[in-house]
């Protein structure tokens, strides 16, 4: 009886039609206003963040669905039957909840074809942020069937969105943010993503997930609530969730939101190929593995015949970490910020930037800063790359370093320097300059490697 | 008179008309506290898409039969109720600015208000005078998430300007194209086609 209601009431109401509206406005959005997104997290977290424009819109559907039975004129019908109106309406406050679920994980995966790497990390803490994401589309809809109900009139679900798109939308924008927003912010449906960035490493701290669980869900509760009563002394008491949610949640909340981000351990462990030699990078950039596993190895077997004794081991460290400790010396501690960027970087790319400087990371005494950085010490370990894989500077590709910046020139004109040199000789300077590297004594490395002969 | 009279009521105006003067209230109301020039012309725009969305309800009479089978030439008066209903809205807002420091405008909100009321018109054409706002709210709100900074001259291609000629600044020719096609489209469909029902 209940089921067959049901379908009848998802046939017959808006609850379809409006899902597959939300969820195509939802897509659009998360399509046209960003580049495609590099991790899960980052769609997950802005799928949220846009909830300022789906929740007032889910609002305004809920409260569409409410007027309904005035706007068939049989309100007076309805109400002189003898079954008690919670019974009647609950299969279409279900059958709304399902569509606003449904909208928010069609949204969802509509939007994966805008992930780069679909079989990239699925973090764990997206998990309860998806869920209560749907938790609030359902508070919304149920608020806006009670709203409907309360205040038929054709006006009330146009308003009741421009309305939303204002308290949502615009107020934050018009309330002064500081860098310390207030851990009540977590009342508002939408999230924002942390502001120092790095939200592929980051997640939501148990604690604001719960308080804005229960916040959502006493919304939902207090919306329901007030749908389905008749009489106004319940409907009273229908307001009686939301107040004590608040009371709970609101205390339970963190002081300030950057507090409730906390980092994202699994993400940052490494992960390693089960087969020797091991080649391994941070989980969050695992679905490069295969990427990088050839020319790691590549690079390790170059070592091994130009440079014993070699490393025998490579991990692949990423941008989003300060610098390392120094790595044993028998792994190959190779540093790439590449991933971000979304260059298709080719073998021969990857083998050439992973030998950059023999192996070792570059020196933050030596590097210079960013504006003004060492070119003679950069050239040098670009020669040192060249010199390894016999070849010249023209062919590689790098975004931070290579042959393209301005250490390019001085780079060649060394290497010719070096090649002029007996093969002996040339890999004595080539390894003095990797033992200096990895202790990154001062000295220049440039004239190490092409100085008149000592 | 008294026909024009029952007209009004029949197509829900003192309601209407109450929605709108709310709209102009909250927006001189909100004006009052808001100080940034992006935001205030962002409210405006919100405030016109209320104040428009609103008129959709007096699209449609109570009895679409009724109307049909009546020997009233109802095309010229269509239209009629389009712009006339537009430019009260117009006027409402844009009186705001007597009262206080003006959000935006008049021209920008002559423009808003023209499109957006042309689109109220065409949804009653097209989907009925009840689901009518649904196309200018769903527009308004693709729109609003991407914005460009309100106030700053378009630098995109043409035709995202006109997709976007909502929150273009007022000296922008394919936004106000852009609205002006929305107005005529929307009126003249409206007036031909009247709500569906």
């Amino acid at each position: 009886m209940g089921a067959r209601i049901l379908r009848i009431e998802l046939r017959r109401s808006v609850a379809l039609g409006a899902a597959a509206l939300i969820a195509a406005v939802g897509v659009f959005v998360l399509f046209a206003s960003n580049p495609p997104y590099g991790f899960w997290m980052e769609l997950v977290i802005f799928q949220r963040d846009i909830l300022q424009l789906t929740w007032p819109l889910a609002l305004a559907a809920g409260a569409w669905q409410g007027i309904r039975e005035r706007r068939s004129r049989i309100e007076e019908l309805l109400a002189t039957t003898p079954r008690p109106r919670w019974q009647r309406v609950l299969p279409i406050a279900t059958a709304m909840a399902i569509a606003a679920v449904a909208a928010y994980l069609v949204m969802l995966a509509g939007a994966a074809a805008h992930l780069r790497h679909l079989d990239g990390y699925f973090s764990l803490g997206a998990i309860p942020l998806i869920a209560l994401g749907a938790l609030a589309m359902v508070g919304a809809i149920w608020l806006g069937l009670a709203i409907g109900r309360l205040l038929p009139s054709p006006l009330t679900a146009p308003m009741l969105a421009v309305i939303g798109f204002f308290s949502l939308a615009v107020s934050p924008m018009i309330v002064a943010q500081d860098s310390r927003d207030p851990g009540t912010f977590l009342l508002f449906p939408y999230l924002q993503g942390p502001r120092d960035g790095g939200f592929a490493l980051q997640m939501l701290s148990a604690r604001a997930n719960l308080s804005q669980a229960l916040w959502f869900a006493a919304v939902a509760a207090t919306g329901l609530a007030l749908f389905a009563t008749s009489r106004p002394s319940t409907r009273v008491a229908a307001v009686l969730p939301l107040l004590l949610g608040a009371a709970v949640a609101v205390p339970a909340m963190p002081s300030t939101l950057s507090v409730a981000w906390i980092q994202d351990r699994r993400a940052t462990e490494v992960v390693c190929t089960d087969d020797e030699p091991e080649v391994c990078i941070t989980r969050l950039h695992s679905h490069a593995l295969d990427q990088v596993r050839g020319p790691a190895r590549q690079a390790l077997a170059v070592l091994a015949a130009k440079l014993p004794p070699a490393p025998t081991r490579v991990v692949v460290q990423t941008a989003d970490k300060g610098p390392e400790d120094p790595q044993p010396r028998d792994t190959l501690a190779v540093r790439i910020s590449f991933f971000e960027d979304g260059v298709e970087y080719t073998s021969e790319d990857l083998l050439f930037l992973m030998l950059i400087g023999a192996g070792v990371p570059p020196c933050a005494n030596l590097m210079g800063t960013r504006e003004k950085p060492e070119t003679e010490y950069l050239a040098a370990r670009l020669v040192v790359a060249a010199w390894l894989l016999d070849r010249d500077l023209a062919a590689a590709q790098g975004r931070d370093e290579g042959p393209e910046g301005p250490e390019g020139p001085l780079a060649r004109e060394a290497l010719t320097a070096v090649r002029g040199l007996a093969a002996d000789e040339q890999r004595a300077r080539v390894t003095a300059f990797r033992d200096a590297e990895r202790t990154c004594a001062e000295g220049d490395r440039l004239d190490m490697l092409t100085g008149a002969a000592r | 008179m008294r026909p024009l009279a029952l007209y009004l009521r029949s197509r829900a105006v003192p309601a209407t008309a109450t929605a709108v003067l709310v709209c102009a209230v909250a927006l001189w109301a909100i004006g009052l506290v808001v100080d940034h020039p992006q935001s205030r012309v962002l409210v405006a725009l919100l405030a016109a898409l209320a104040g428009t969305a609103a008129l959709g309800q007096g699209l449609a009479g109570a009895d679409h039969d009724l109307d049909r089978a009546s020997a009233i030439a109802w095309p010229p008066r269509r239209a009629a109720h389009v712009i006339v209903a537009g430019a009260a809205v117009v006027g409402l807002l844009a009186a705001t600015a007597l009262v206080g420091e003006q959000m935006a405008g008049t021209g920008q909100i002559a423009r808003n208000v023209a499109g957006l009321a042309g689109l109220v018109a065409l949804g009653a054409a097209v989907v009925g005078a009840d689901r009518a706002p649904l196309l200018p709210v769903i527009w308004t709100v693709l729109v609003l998430r991407y914005a460009p900074p309100m106030g700053e001259p378009p630098t995109r291609p043409t035709y995202k300007v006109m997709l976007t000629w909502m929150v273009q600044p007022i000296d922008t020719r394919a936004a106000t194209v852009a609205a002006a096609i929305l107005a005529v489209a929307g009126t003249l469909s409206y007036a031909v086609l009247g709500s569906r029902r």
